[in-house]
């Protein structure tokens, strides 16, 4: 839809100077390229949709160019139409990131599109995720400056994507980072290490509502601290932000807080991690009326674990809750000594996991425009999410290895989906992964996974056999089964068959099937995805 | 019978002052559209996308009764029931307030694709994107409301009662020269409209308010989804006038006495509002 074609014209003038020369240094290109199209059936079992135009694709190509300390980088991007599940606002095509950027003598500038994170991305980080349609890069300038070593400095001023757009408000921000270690004399050899880091993040946005009073600058404040010692690492970022009403907190005046700690201690065969957070309305966005995925400037992890198997994953994933949340989460990891009764020959990795979130006691406050008071380390016995599992893997020998998988959910769906009516579901699950190497080039792999739940659909099962003919192919079939849904007419096997072909950096996969509805989440940021039946065809490309 | 009728009356009473908008805490003076009987201002038309099942709209239609306290008549809104939150849903929700002319006004906008609640003001693109958040609308609003009047529209209803046919005269005067194509569309809405809404944080039991007031439901179109031009010309002079009639046969189902008629005047090629204007037709 945005067209700029005066700087498309520049940017291939850079790209077609030769940059196969002779000369040493001669700079490099590089990129990526990914095209998905999905052609739609008609399922009115499913709930599909009906589309209009039969198929749908999205497709982007990232160009970057290197050479000595001078970067510069353009992404074209293309939804015609956009595909199910994206925001729709995604339309037409157009250049929505591009950049160059020199370094010089320890100070790097940056002009036109940059992702960017500070500390955790508690105060601000800027990222993408294709898969979510999530892309909050900032457009205007960034410097980070490394002045003496072991001092860290960043800088920048922008406004954030907004589709082919970009959002009314304008960020400014700042980091300062000390590696003690780097930048006291002899700092290198001590057995501890410590970073401390600040940051400073300011947005405005014109107040022109003529109901509110709204702060035009609305600034946060983030410290943080690392601090490593053999085999214990121990770190913690604080963010407090001033009053931001906005319409996801809907329009409180209250300050935010946020709170995220986390130990770790590992050594041979043996780890542990522990970690806490707590939000409490850390929502930032860089436009105060944005709802949804998008405009956020800051990044608030889910303290859970990304799960990559079907069913725990793709269910009942937990989205985090940027205003309202408690959370804790404590990893063992252990590894059975091979030679042992239980090892075998190779031993065996055990992962007990346990994570749980729940809201912050919220109590009523007599001005009803500071919204609520909220003491600090007050947890309320609301239970959002509850997540324990036990991963056991094994190999068994050269050809055949495989993980169990046993989980306990605790769901609240209303909370976590944004919903009414459906409630807390409480589903254990379990998954069995086996792979067989019938030699150096085949391999087969079937698994096996279950959920049983009374609420909600009811319970599933999943199951896939995948075959890899190395280096290049992979066929697989899956079905997902909604064995228990209390209507009859909806226990519907979800089958797709998938094949894929790779090799020197090119990747063509292709899907055929029925998906069923769902909710795709990428570190605690979802989106729903409507059921379909069709063809999907991926290509993907990386030079 | 007769306790019963006052019971009812009075029960009517009570609901009817129940669709009365809630003042909110506001913290800066309001402005006050001028006398519009007089002076030719700039109506906004608010589309308010919404649904029965849509916990969060009853926070829009809040923040649409703030913007009508501040701007009287020169606001216009209609409720636009379409998408997944406006299909009937088990026993709970079995109106349907969908009709031809909402469907496709939201597939043509997005907007549930996009989610619920949202509006649309005058159909004005702002940074490439007519989809504008509730907490919003007061912005917005205040900044249109501003921009001067290029055209103004007078409608003239005429109901018969027992045949139920509804004639509507329309007449556009254009106020500034205007240079491109301009097309009619006559909007029909019933307004406080009562039914079960869900309302998240609400304390009503299951979080459904069972008697909502459903407040200027769009209930359907005079002359077709995007109506007609107003004429084959494509420049307007000021001070020109068109006169335009239209006619359709109210279903039994809707309440006559709350229906209104909404003519709007847009650019053809763009689809932005130029001037919208509402009657009670009778």
């Amino acid at each position: 839809m945005r067209f700029f074609p005066v700087r498309l014209l520049i940017l291939l003038c850079v790209f077609s100077i030769p940059v196969f020369s002779q000369q040493q240094n001669a700079g490099e290109l590089h990129g990526n390229f990914q095209v998905d199209a999905q052609y739609y059936n008609r399922d009115s079992l499913i709930g599909a949709p009906v589309v209009p135009e039969k198929i749908l694709t999205n497709g982007f190509m990232n160009l970057w160019y290197t050479r000595g300390n001078f970067t510069a980088g353009v992404r074209y991007e293309n939804y015609l139409n956009v595909m199910q599940g994206f925001d729709p606002r995604f339309k037409g095509s157009g250049i929505p990131f591009r950049f160059a950027s020199y370094n010089n003598d320890n100070l790097e500038v940056t002009a036109g599109n940059f992702y960017e994170q500070f500390g955790s991305g508690m105060l601000l980080r800027a990222y993408e995720e294709r898969g979510l349609g999530y892309d909050n890069v900032f457009d205007g300038v960034r410097t980070r400056y490394n002045p003496v070593k072991g001092v860290y400095i960043k800088g920048l001023i922008g406004r954030q994507r907004a589709f082919f757009a970009l959002t009314p408000g304008i960020v400014r921000a700042a980091d300062l980072e000390f590696n003690l270690n780097e930048l006291i004399p002899g700092g290198d050899s001590a057995k501890t290490q410590v970073i401390i880091g600040g940051s400073a993040v300011s947005r405005y946005q014109a107040d022109q509502d003529p109901i509110y009073n709204l702060p035009e600058n609305v600034a946060a404040f983030g410290a943080r601290m690392n601090v490593i010692r053999g085999k214990l690492n121990f770190g913690g970022e604080y963010g407090y932000k001033i009053n931001d009403p906005e319409a996801n907190n809907r329009f409180i005046y209250r300050p935010g807080q946020a709170l995220l700690v986390s130990a770790t201690y590992s050594t041979k065969g043996f780890g542990v991690l522990l970690a806490v957070k707590r939000l409490d309305n850390f929502d930032f966005r860089s436009d105060r009326t944005a709802t949804g995925i998008g405009s956020n400037i800051n990044f608030l992890p889910a303290l859970t674990r990304q799960h990559t198997y079907n069913l725990p994953a793709t269910i009942y994933p937990y989205a985090t809750q940027p205003n309202d949340e408690m959370g804790f989460q404590a990893e063992v990891t252990y590894t059975i000594k091979k030679g042992s009764k239980l090892g075998g020959k190779y031993g065996t990795q055990l992962t007990f996991h346990v994570g749980g979130v729940n809201g912050i006691q919220k109590d009523s406050v007599a001005n009803d425009t500071l919204g609520y008071s909220s003491r600090f380390f007050a947890v309320s016995n609301e239970v959002f999410f509850r997540d324990y599992h036990l991963e056991i893997f094994h190999k068994f020998n050269k050809k055949l290895k495989a993980t169990l998988m046993m989980l306990y959910f605790v769901y609240n769906k209303d909370v976590v989906q944004g919903l009414a009516g459906f409630g807390t579901i409480y589903a254990p699950m379990a998954v069995a992964d086996v792979t067989y190497k019938f030699s150096d080039r085949h391999s087969l792999r079937l698994e096996a996974q279950g959920l049983i739940t009374e609420q909600d659909d009811g319970s599933w099962a999943m199951s896939l056999l995948e075959y890899t003919y190395s280096p290049n192919w992979f066929v697989a079939v899956v079905d997902q089964f909604n064995y228990g849904n209390p209507a009859e007419a909806r226990q519907i096997h979800y089958v797709t068959g998938n094949v894929g072909y790779m090799r020197n950096g090119n990747r063509i996969m292709m899907q055929y099937g029925r998906q069923r509805a769902g909710i795709f989440c990428v570190g605690g940021v979802c989106r729903n995805v409507p059921a379909s039946n069709g063809f999907t065809i991926s290509i993907l490309s990386s030079f | 019978m007769k306790p019963f009728r006052f019971l009812f009356l009075f029960t009517a009473v009570i609901a009817l002052n129940s669709c009365d908008i809630v003042d909110g805490p506001y913290s800066e003076g309001a402005n006050q559209a001028p006398d519009t009987t007089v002076t030719y201002v700039k109506k906004i038309l608010i589309e308010d996308y919404t649904g029965h099942t849509c916990g969060n709209c009853p926070l829009a239609a809040i923040a649409l009764g703030q913007v009508h306290d501040l701007y009287g008549s020169q606001i216009v809104s209609m409720g636009v029931h379409a998408g997944g939150f406006a299909t009937p849903a088990g026993s709970h929700f079995p109106a349907d307030y969908r009709n031809e002319v909402s469907i496709a006004l939201d597939e043509y906008f997005n907007v549930s694709a996009v989610g619920n609640p949202n509006g649309i003001l005058n159909r004005r693109f702002f940074n490439n994107d007519p989809i504008v958040g509730h907490t919003d609308w007061a912005t917005k609003a205040s900044q249109l409301v501003t921009e001067p009047a290029e055209a103004w529209l007078t409608i003239t209803p005429g109901l018969n009662l027992s045949s139920r046919q509804l004639t509507v005269e329309v007449n556009s005067k254009i106020l500034l020269p205007l240079e491109e194509g301009l097309s009619m569309v006559v909007y029909l809405t019933e307004d406080s409209i009562f039914g079960p809404q869900k309302y998240y944080g609400s304390s009503e039991p299951g979080e459904i308010v069972e008697n909502y007031c459903h407040r200027h439901v769009l209930r359907g179109s005079m002359n077709g989804i995007w109506g007609n031009p107003l004429s084959a010309a494509t420049s307007f002079a000021a001070g020109s006038e068109t006169n335009s009639t239209f006619s359709y046969t109210l279903p039994v189902a809707w309440n006559s006495a709350k229906v209104y008629v909404l003519a709007v005047l847009y650019r053809t090629s763009t689809k932005e509002v130029v001037q919208v204007e509402e009657k009670k037709i009778y």
